[in-house]
């Protein structure tokens, strides 16, 4: 496992890259994209798990923080889905420079992070397989759950009234800043109409019928999809009896990936 | 500013990030480091180390956040030591490591819940470190195995609306409710901390007068050798609690509290789950790292 840093226009991207030692004869790279927020540092462990799992399996990974998010450059209040689409290109850029060979890429999204591997994965050739963990598949939809869970909680602040305008506008998610743009980015996201025409693994581990219908379309559109349910293994979500890492998930990811490559 | 990867400590097992300036010399102040809050990686909670370590390296501070053994993206011990021991030796690990590669000698230690502990137990210990930020330390590390009600009626105070609190931080839901009967309750851990609180009956006082003469006595010996300290307490929290109870009228009565300043953040909650508190906590902690402390005075008197 090394660190390395990305450059980008937004400053330094921090990432990780783990080389197996003894690499697989077939040659994938793996890159994760994390979910945005307190679900990126709740799911942390597990996903560094999963790459550590990648590597011993002859995987090679890459983690990395979007800009304006974990280690990264950049300030919180600041970030963009525009500008987090051209992080995940210059990782991918950057890790196939740093390959031995040339590789083909599998992407591993988790929710947000799982909407932005998917919009990659149809426009990017390089691209050839693709886990999409709990995916956002609907902006609005997501906003309105973190939305939810924000008031659920009680917690202090987090909205504001723009001049002129009667509705609250949510401005923070449990203490992470939501920048207005952003905020317009992720409502105007939509991926229900996106097809995939790569193997797909969808892990859900809540009961989300948006992408189990859209499972049978990815099906008809030429993609080998897979199902994996292991429900109650949210480890984006916060939850104090469950902090312990999802192993036997994430070996079912690994071997997937493995099949793949 | 510059910021690098820093792999270190006995079989590398240890990573984090050093922040330090484009120019000047890192040994021109003591270096900080900033130590885990519970599990959550070196970014700290809501990434405010990260904001943390690069406001004090745009000030000239050379800034390591870390993370201890097993926690973000650090390995595991291997020697068997036990986890108090060895997140205490982690530290010290980062700290050999920051005057191996810049040449500092002094360490400024700051932490959140978790991390506070561990600030205090390394700072207790190596005379390497000559300030400590405590924020929300709770028991400092004393950990009370045995149960505070029904040991001081002051106590059952504090105890009674930290549960009240805490009942209320969380709507009262039907499902929440029916969840007692449904056998989806965590009726183990209910049961150990209803037995811990019942088994403690009757030695709360002497528990409560050990943590307090111990923690006293660490801080005089860090005044002693002119260690500084900077307690944050957010508003109502449990550690502002174990504070005022067992702390706060003997600290200023001792040589002790001349290093010692106090600060309780209104309005912020213990995961600073607000941006507005997390403005607070960043400022009162540069403002503090900047003017070297103030001086201790009573919590009315605070900000």
């Amino acid at each position: 496992m090394e660190p390395f840093f990305v450059p980008s226009p937004r400053g330094p991207l921090f990432a990780w890259r783990h080389v197996p030692a003894t690499p697989r004869a077939a040659r994938a790279c793996a890159v994760v994209c994390n979910p945005f927020g307190e679900e990126f540092v709740l799911a942390h462990r597990s996903l560094h798990t999963l790459a550590k799992q990648l590597e011993r399996s002859g995987v090679r990974a890459v983690r990395f923080d979007w800009s304006g998010s974990g280690d990264s450059a950049g300030e919180a209040d600041a970030i963009s889905l525009e500008a987090w689409r051209e992080d995940l290109r210059l990782v991918m850029d950057a890790a196939e420079e740093r390959a031995p060979r040339r590789e083909a890429f599998a992407l591993v999204g988790v929710r947000l992070g799982a909407a932005l591997a998917l919009e990659r994965a149809c426009e990017d050739d390089r691209v050839r397989a693709l886990v999409l963990w709990d995916p956002v598949l609907r902006g609005s939809s997501y906003r309105d759950e973190l939305e939810r869970a924000h008031r659920g909680r009680s917690l202090p602040g987090g909205f504001a009234r723009r001049h002129g305008e009667e509705v609250e506008m949510l401005t923070e998610i449990a203490g992470f800043p939501l920048p207005e743009r952003f905020r317009e980015e992720i409502e105007a996201l939509d991926l229900t109409s996106a097809r995939p025409a790569i193997p797909l693994l969808l892990v859900q581990t809540k009961e989300d019928p948006l992408s189990s219908r859209l499972v049978e379309e990815w099906r008809s559109g030429g993609s080998a999809v897979e199902v994996c349910r292991a429900l109650d293994q949210r480890v984006w979500e916060e939850d104090d009896a469950r902090t312990v890492v999802p192993l036997k998930l994430l070996k079912r990811i690994v071997e997937w990936i493995e099949a793949c490559s | 500013m510059i910021e690098e990867a820093e792999v270190f400590g006995r079989g590398h097992r240890l990573v984090g990030l050093s922040s330090r300036p484009a120019d000047g010399d890192p040994r021109a102040y003591p270096a900080v480091l900033l130590t885990n809050a519970g599990l959550i990686h070196r970014i700290g909670p809501r990434r405010l180390y990260v904001a943390l370590a690069r406001r004090l390296a745009a000030e000239g501070r050379l800034v390591l956040r870390f993370d201890l053994s097993g926690i973000g993206d650090s390995e595991s011990r291997r020697d068997g030591l036990p986890v108090v021991q060895g997140v205490v030796q982690d530290t010290v690990e980062a700290m050999d490591h920051l005057t191996e590669r810049f040449g500092v000698e002094r360490f400024v230690l700051i932490g959140i819940c978790s991390g506070a502990k561990v600030s205090f137990k390394v700072a207790s210990g190596d005379e390497r470190v000559t300030g400590v930020v405590l924020v929300d330390p709770g028991d400092f590390g004393f950990e009370q195995e045995t149960s505070l009600v029904a040991a001081d009626p002051s106590v059952v105070q504090h105890y009674a609306r930290h549960y009240v609190r805490m009942i209320r931080s969380k709507p009262l839901t039907l499902r929440r409710l029916a969840g007692w009967a449904t056998g989806r309750a965590n009726y183990g851990y209910a049961w150990r901390m209803l037995k811990a609180q019942l088994s403690g009956m009757g030695s709360g006082r002497r528990s409560i007068r050990a943590s307090r003469a111990e923690i006293l006595g660490v801080l005089d010996a860090l005044a002693a050798r002119e260690c500084r300290a900077l307690f944050v307490f957010t508003d109502e929290s449990p550690s502002l609690d174990f504070y005022t109870m067992t702390l706060e009228r003997a600290l200023a009565a001792r040589e002790g509290a001349a290093n010692v300043a106090v600060d309780v953040l209104r309005g912020a909650d213990h995961d600073f789950s607000s941006v507005s508190s997390q403005r607070q906590l960043l400022d009162r902690v540069v403002a503090w790292e900047l003017g070297h402390g103030r001086p201790a005075r009573s919590l009315n008197g605070s900000d």
